[in-house]
């Protein structure tokens, strides 16, 4: 073998043992000694903490917990199944914001979908809409909203919430992993509903508060997102005082600043 | 030398770097530093920031509890802090509830900040060694720990004890639930024994690994 090839083959091999003693030249690190999972027990592999199978899709923060797991956390902060079945009915008194304007507003909701807005628009003229076993009506236009989103929004509308008895009412409901609001780690669910609606729920992960949503129609354009703000309890129940109203785009459209809200049950 | 050996030559040379490079290029993306068996590269980190206050949590990244544990004490602990070189966290992830690697970069993205390293461990012996140095009935994940200044880990076998700790878990004391503020005055009371010298800060992977830490 000639002195040139010896040097050759030197440099090849000075070369190669590198790169075949680096971490990439072998299949996974210690995989041989290190097995998956070997030194977890097998109830905190899978089913623990009501975690079973993880999201379907690529969420960005795929969980284990299940939809049932959140919906009794969102049911629980707000005093449980039963608790919200008992009541009959849910006023709210505040101020809609438009800009710079301001409009007296009050809100009354019923079982099973029953709601009526008035806003006071000038001493001689209300905005009303009103959702009931009849059908949806608007007189006049909402401010801020818009007559369409308005309609979208009273179809949409759950008196219990969305979330409750979601099984019964045929909606379809997918996990999308969890999502970081502003301060808020939220758990993102998809709603997808007879009517052909679909809401994107983002309920806060500590409180169960649905505080973000987007409302799409059934040709999956998005029509509004409502973000709701300073939750609190009124009876055991806790409710938004601030909802803002934005566009898809995310301009602020309306905002709801809420005085007082009260609450009717039925007699135990 | 012949045009054909030089050839060859630069051939092999091409193969034999193109790992090397891959390899560097993987650490670079990666926002964890995926552990051995013998939690080598956490222990080396730990260690080297013996005289800060250090934390250590043991997570799913794929429980939503874990998760939220996380961000609650980014928004308790570091959104306030702002890099404070005294503190050292490390974030170990576990394979619970069907976890994997690929799970580990978005979860890591809920603490930001520089002295924090994420770490996936693959085996979950962690849990098992933080559950035989609290002397604990169960596996321990979801737990939550801060230590002392003064704390080493000479025992690679053995984790220390931490100063203070809490978790998530059904079977442990509930007054023992992490609670971010609780946990966050605890930070407090043990930094007050710390120097507030800037200068003495580097990120725990500086220790001995050349992986990236988890600053995003």
């Amino acid at each position: 073998m000639s002195k040139t090839l010896n040097h050759t083959l030197a440099g090849i091999a000075l070369l190669v043992l590198p790169a075949a003693l680096s971490p990439a030249s072998g299949a996974e690190p210690d995989s041989a000694v290190a097995p998956y999972a070997s030194e977890v027990p097998s109830y905190a592999v899978r089913g623990d903490k009501s975690g079973t199978f993880l999201d379907e899709d690529e969420a960005s923060m795929p969980i284990a917990q299940s939809i049932d797991f959140i919906v009794d956390q969102y049911l629980q902060q707000r005093g449980g199944y039963e608790s919200l079945k008992s009541i009959v009915s849910v006023d709210y008194y505040g101020t809609r914001h438009v800009g710079s304007e301001r409009y007296p507003l009050q809100r009354h909701e019923a079982p099973p979908n029953r709601s009526r807005i008035l806003i006071k628009i000038s001493e001689s003229s209300n905005f009303e809409s009103i959702r009931s076993d009849q059908g949806i009506r608007l007189e006049g236009s909402p401010p801020g909203i818009g007559t369409e989103a308005e309609r979208v929004l009273l179809k949409t509308f759950d008196f219990y919430g969305t979330v409750v008895d979601w099984k019964m009412k045929n909606y379809a409901i997918k996990r999308r992993g969890m999502e970081k609001l502003p301060g808020v780690l939220s758990w993102k669910l998809e709603v997808d509903r007879p009517d052909g609606y679909r809401q994107i729920l983002y309920l806060d992960s500590r409180y169960g508060d649905i505080v973000k949503e987007l409302v799409v129609n059934a040709r999956g354009v998005p029509i509004v997102e409502i973000a709701r703000h300073d939750f609190r309890a009124v009876e055991g129940v806790r409710f938004p005082f601030a909802v803002e109203y934005k566009s898809p785009t995310g301009e602020v459209l309306a905002s709801d600043r809420l005085e007082r809200i009260e609450m009717k049950r039925r007699p135990s | 030398m012949s045009k054909p050996v030089l050839t060859l030559f630069a051939g092999l040379l091409w193969l034999a770097l193109t790992p090397l490079v891959a390899w560097s290029a993987d650490s670079l993306q990666k926002p964890y530093i995926v552990l051995d068996r013998d939690l080598n590269q956490l222990r080396a980190d730990f260690n080297a920031n013996v005289g800060k206050v250090r934390m250590l949590y043991i997570v799913g990244p794929t429980c939503g509890i874990c998760l939220r544990g996380l961000s609650d004490l980014q928004e308790a602990i570091y959104a306030k802090r702002n890099d404070d070189p005294r503190l050292v966290t490390f974030v170990v992830h576990v394979p619970t509830l069907g976890a994997q690697e690929k799970n580990v970069a978005g979860a890591s993205k809920l603490i930001s900040n520089t002295y924090t390293t994420n770490y996936w461990e693959e085996t979950g012996i962690i849990g098992k060694l933080m559950q035989q140095a609290m002397g604990a009935e169960i596996y321990l994940w979801d737990f939550w720990t801060i230590y002392d200044p003064q704390a080493a880990w000479s025992d690679e076998h053995q984790m220390p004890v931490p100063s203070f700790w809490q978790h998530q878990l059904p079977r442990l004391p509930s007054d023992r639930t992490l609670n971010a503020n609780v946990f966050a005055a605890q930070v407090d009371t043990l930094l007050d024994r710390v120097p507030s010298s800037r200068s003495t800060g580097q990120p725990p992977s500086a220790a001995g690994a050349d992986s990236g830490n988890t600053k995003q």
